[in-house]
């Protein structure tokens, strides 16, 4: 016995060219915010958020997930899950590209606490689960840069739909742009939590590759409500490599 | 003989935490550690002249994920020494806010590494840790344990020409560890016991590949205990009538295993695997604050145990009977 469950992968949803969607044949007890490490013997092993309690949504940045696209294996092995999760709050989810599977999984739970949604994209194609994400949440905004669907512009151009408490994931420079806007009109930064990533390798908190300013988000986070970290010299600004070296965003 | 001056005597392994800022915010929120040790440093530098005078790399990655694997509580981990290059390990330093004192790690490819990596960074550090004996490796490498333990005279013999502070040595227990160090007793002010042990092998039945991408990986957590407990004991036989201390490395986990490794001999006590949580034999990351509670539990229960019994750390050293 070791560290991994092999769970079989009942289906390969092709989200757009460059995301899929797996589909687990077993569910995995999670909370939505918390991630898994996906592993392919002889291939790789990489964090993933789960987009529900059966389903991972990936894009195609590297070997394991180019394998995933190019080879559809029958197995997987999943790790986890790992980290804190988003608390059980009511409020309004901000995702941009792939950060919006991981806020897709706050929608399934019972009562869930989202009641708005913004969706912000390069282009139509990327907006995940547009659909699905329209049909549970009545107050759905996408936004595109190049106005193929919603309001041409960047998610800091629309006005945001007002809650006590806001979700983000997304590219770390957005997530802050986001979360300064929303604190300027006069959110509280401690209601306002992001999904943070980081080179990860151990993911149990022992190695410290992924610490940004001491945090390691693995067993730190990977949320992070906005007041403990929008002043820290490494968010948005710095990560680690997997050398250990510290270098720009 | 200089002495690591410490206001607790616990410290992380090397390896486990690794970098500053991870101490920093540790030490912020008063963990109770004496001292921390960083992550190696190793022979490399972005500087091309440097590269070439010492035939120095730009930077190590280490093994590619799976790096770890947990089994049996047995922890496994084949990372390798990632490293990057001693510029930026001393503009890390350079800014760091850590007032405890700094162990600094080291290693290196041929024996002169040492000596030069340490002058080059030994302001930033109180004491050094010298390592010879990580048993991990990446593919078409030589581990420590495989390239330098055997020149480990060669390796400590110069140290002291470029620093004046305390030096740790730190062998495996795979090795002949009491013949190794009687050849680097001279030259040293404390031996560590030990390395990870073995490596070791978990294999994945359906692929019949090995779990982790670097094959092997050195063994800690609890279940190593026993066979430190005994290096520890077997390497203060040879010093018990020197100033040369020794730190224990090996599956500390509760401060009755701070106590025991006491009385076998030890003066300064690393905790490493036990700072991730283990529960139904899974494994998950502790947070900061749960590492800064597990460790004030753990000291709490040394220090109780010490009052209680109307004794000291120094009188328990080495009074194992026999």
């Amino acid at each position: 016995m070791n560290q991994y469950s092999r769970i079989k992968i009942k289906e390969i949803i092709k989200d757009n060219d460059s995301v899929r969607t797996l589909v687990l044949d077993e569910k995995i007890d999670y909370k939505p915010g918390q991630f898994v490490m996906l592993w392919i013997p002889g291939i790789g092993e990489k964090p993933f958020s789960l987009s529900s309690e059966n389903t991972i949504t990936l894009r195609k940045v590297g070997e394991l997930t180019t394998h995933i696209f190019t080879a559809s294996p029958e197995y997987i092995y999943v790790r986890g899950p790992y980290g804190n999760f988003f608390p059980e709050k009511d409020g309004t989810a901000i995702g941009g590209g792939c950060g919006i599977a991981p806020l897709y999984g706050l929608l399934h739970r019972k009562n869930s606490p989202i009641k708005k949604f913004v969706l912000a994209c390069k282009t139509r194609d990327d907006l995940l689960f547009l659909d699905r994400i329209k049909e549970k949440c009545k107050e759905t905004v996408a936004v595109t840069d190049d106005g193929s669907y919603g309001t041409k512009g960047r998610v800091t151009d629309i006005e945001i739909p007002k809650a006590e408490n806001y979700f983000i994931c997304g590219p770390e420079k957005m997530m802050k742009a986001v979360a300064d806007k929303l604190v300027n009109e006069g959110a509280k930064p401690e209601n306002i939590y992001l999904s943070m990533e980081r080179y990860m390798k151990c993911a149990v908190g022992i190695c410290g590759n992924c610490s940004f300013s001491g945090y390691r988000v693995c067993a730190d986070g990977p949320v992070f409500s906005y007041d403990k970290i929008k002043d820290l010299p490494h968010f948005a600004a710095f990560h680690r490599t997997k050398t250990g070296e510290l270098v720009k965003l | 003989m200089p002495k690591i001056k410490l206001d607790i005597p616990l410290v992380n392994a090397c390896g486990i935490l690794s970098y500053l800022d991870i101490f920093e915010l540790l030490e912020k929120m008063g963990i109770k550690f004496g001292a921390f040790v960083p992550k190696s440093i190793g022979p490399f530098s972005n500087n091309k002249e440097l590269r070439e005078k010492y035939s120095w790399g730009l930077e190590k990655t280490g093994n590619p994920n799976p790096v770890i694997v947990h089994t049996g509580n047995i922890l496994l981990n084949s990372m390798a020494l990632p490293t990057h290059p001693i510029e930026t390990w001393i503009e890390e330093f350079e800014t760091a806010k850590i007032s405890k004192p700094i162990i600094g790690s080291v290693y290196g490819f041929k024996p002169s590494d040492y000596s030069v990596l340490i002058s080059m960074a030994d302001k930033y550090v109180s004491a050094w840790e010298v390592n010879v004996s990580c048993p991990n490796k990446e593919k078409g490498e030589e581990s420590l344990m495989e390239s330098m333990t055997k020149k480990i005279e060669e390796i400590v013999k110069p140290l002291r020409t470029v620093t004046k502070k305390p030096i740790i040595v730190k062998l495996s227990p795979n090795e002949d560890y009491i013949a190794l160090a009687k050849l680097a007793l001279p030259c040293v002010d404390y031996i560590a016991c030990g390395n990870t042990i073995g490596p070791g092998l978990v294999i994945d039945i359906y692929s019949k590949k090995p779990v982790l991408a670097g094959v092997y990986g050195g063994m800690s957590g609890s279940e190593m205990k026993p066979k430190i407990m005994k290096m520890v004991n077997d390497i203060y036989g040879i010093v018990k009538n020197s100033d040369i201390g020794i730190v224990a490395y090996g599956g500390i986990e509760k401060w009755q295993d701070v106590i025991e490794y006491s009385i076998a001999g030890a003066e300064i006590f690393g905790i490493g695997t036990a700072l991730m949580n283990v529960k139904d034999g899974k494994v998950t990351g502790k947070t900061s604050s749960e590492i800064v509670e597990f460790v004030d539990k753990l000291w709490t229960g040394v220090e109780t145990f010490l009052k209680e019994n109307n004794t000291t750390l120094e009188k328990l050293k080495g009074s194992l009977v026999k």
